[in-house]
């Protein structure tokens, strides 16, 4: 990890807390995935387009 | 996006470090694997394509393809040590609407060898010769202890395609990687998309269920359709004899002219002669073929598609269907594993067929060919092992 800077009070937060950054990295490594299955399903999907006009 | 960020890394302290790139790409690594495997329904079996029953009602299981959207491949079953499995490989003349030549055979046989006899069919319509290699490849991977192949006359001549279902591309990507002697067409036909294919099936199991998604997909959009899905609009006619409605017949215009193309017998006989140069590729192909025959060391009999007595009663379609059988005699005439029989004259020639067929290759009534296979399936396999009878 970087050295903190004392400049920067909102480091301190996490230095103190990793657990809370490791939280975050979780949720958005899911965010991450979700967007990933997204493309995935939508990559293997033959449903036909039929342009209704709207 | 860009507060989100802000946040993050300010005040999370995500992504201030490389440590933490890499650890929120495992993350979204596992979430992924996680999410896919909760979220799938279960994996694709042949029972998911609709294939129609047969009639009379068999239990011949169709392991192939029906969309050329469904990149599952084949799908037999598990192999069951206690049934003799038998593939039986082939095209539309295997299988077509309710009528079925493995459903005739399997009505007239219930054991072999004391083993209750199970048939998996892996006919896909117009197959062509990679098509059934891989049809090949995945037989003998499920220890299919005997395998049937139906032999196309549209594989005698290469321009027809080397391969018609390039669904299978994704399903078995490697295969025309395993020998030296097919690898360069593999790097030709296989792209890497159907090796990310490949891959992410493999990973993610939500990829693997495409099919039965799709399905799911399709009912639901139907259901929210404002308007009905129209019907596929038949090709126009232009009137303009160059411009034909289907691809074969637009191949043989170009190729002789019109008048080939205005009796069917003249327009299937100009096929199997076929359009342009010689037959090398075809015979590398069936080469292959019958190489991964002989290593599967199981009883093969393979046959001539049958052609209907009533073409080849016209001249010119029988001269075209003899230089089929010559094709397959001379690939017989160069197999010496006694395991392996081909049977390259059609046998609609000795046995009263007159009335089975609606086209040139294609029955309305397969009971009486199934007849005769089951006779010389039987002759085959009691052969191969003194011990299995046929009851």
């Amino acid at each position: 990890m970087r050295a903190v800077d004392p400049h920067e009070p909102e480091l301190e937060l996490y230095v103190k807390s990793p657990i809370r950054t490791h939280l975050a990295e979780a949720a958005v490594g899911l965010a991450i995935a979700l967007l990933l299955l997204w493309v995935a399903i939508a990559a293997v999907s033959d449903v036909p387009f039929v342009y209704q006009g709207l | 996006m860009s507060r989100v960020l802000r946040i993050l890394t300010d005040r999370y302290g995500v992504f201030r470090t490389w440590p933490s790139f890499v650890r929120v790409a495992a993350w979204a690594f596992v979430w992924t694997l996680v999410i896919s495997a909760v979220l799938a329904p279960s994996l694709p079996r042949y029972t998911d394509r609709a294939h129609s029953p047969d009639d009379p009602p068999s239990n011949v299981r169709y392991v192939g393809p029906i969309s050329r959207s469904d990149f599952a491949g084949f799908l037999p079953p598990e192999h069951d040590d206690d049934s003799f499995t038998v593939a039986w490989i082939g095209g539309s003349e295997v299988k077509l609407n309710t009528v079925s030549v493995p459903g005739a055979v399997e009505n007239r046989i219930d054991t072999v060898g004391g083993r209750p006899l199970l048939i998996d069919s892996y006919n896909v319509i117009a197959p062509r010769l990679i098509d059934m290699l891989r049809a090949v490849d995945t037989a003998i991977d499920h220890d299919a202890d005997a395998i049937v192949m139906a032999l196309n006359p549209a594989w005698v001549h290469s321009e027809w395609s080397m391969r018609d279902w390039t669904n299978l591309d994704v399903s078995n990507a490697g295969l025309l990687f395993e020998r030296p002697a097919t690898a360069s067409w593999g790097a030709l036909l296989t792209s890497p998309a159907d090796v990310a294919w490949r891959i992410s099936r493999a990973l993610i199991p939500l990829v693997e269920v495409q099919s039965r998604l799709n399905e799911r997909a399709d009912d639901e959009s139907d259901r929210l359709d404002l308007v009905e899905t129209p019907d596929t609009p038949a090709p126009a006619d232009t009137g303009d004899p160059r411009l034909p409605t289907d691809p074969s017949t637009f191949w043989i215009t170009q190729a002789y002219g019109p008048e080939r193309v205005e009796d069917d017998d003249v327009r299937v006989r100009t096929l199997m002669e076929g359009i342009g140069p010689g037959r090398e590729e075809a015979r590398f192909f069936i080469d292959a073929i019958v190489d991964r025959l002989d290593d599967a060391d199981v009883p093969v009999f393979m046959y001539t598609t049958i052609f209907d007595p009533d073409s080849l009663a016209d001249p010119a379609f029988d001269a075209a269907a003899r230089d089929v059988e010559a094709f397959w005699a001379s690939v017989a005439a160069d197999v010496d594993d006694p395991l392996i029989e081909i049977e390259p004259r059609s046998m609609s020639r000795d046995f009263d067929s007159a009335g089975l067929f609606i086209d040139h290759v294609h029955m309305n009534n397969a009971q009486p060919f199934g007849e005769v296979l089951v006779e010389r399936l039987c002759a085959q396999w009691t052969r191969t092992n003194p011990n299995w009878s046929c009851t």
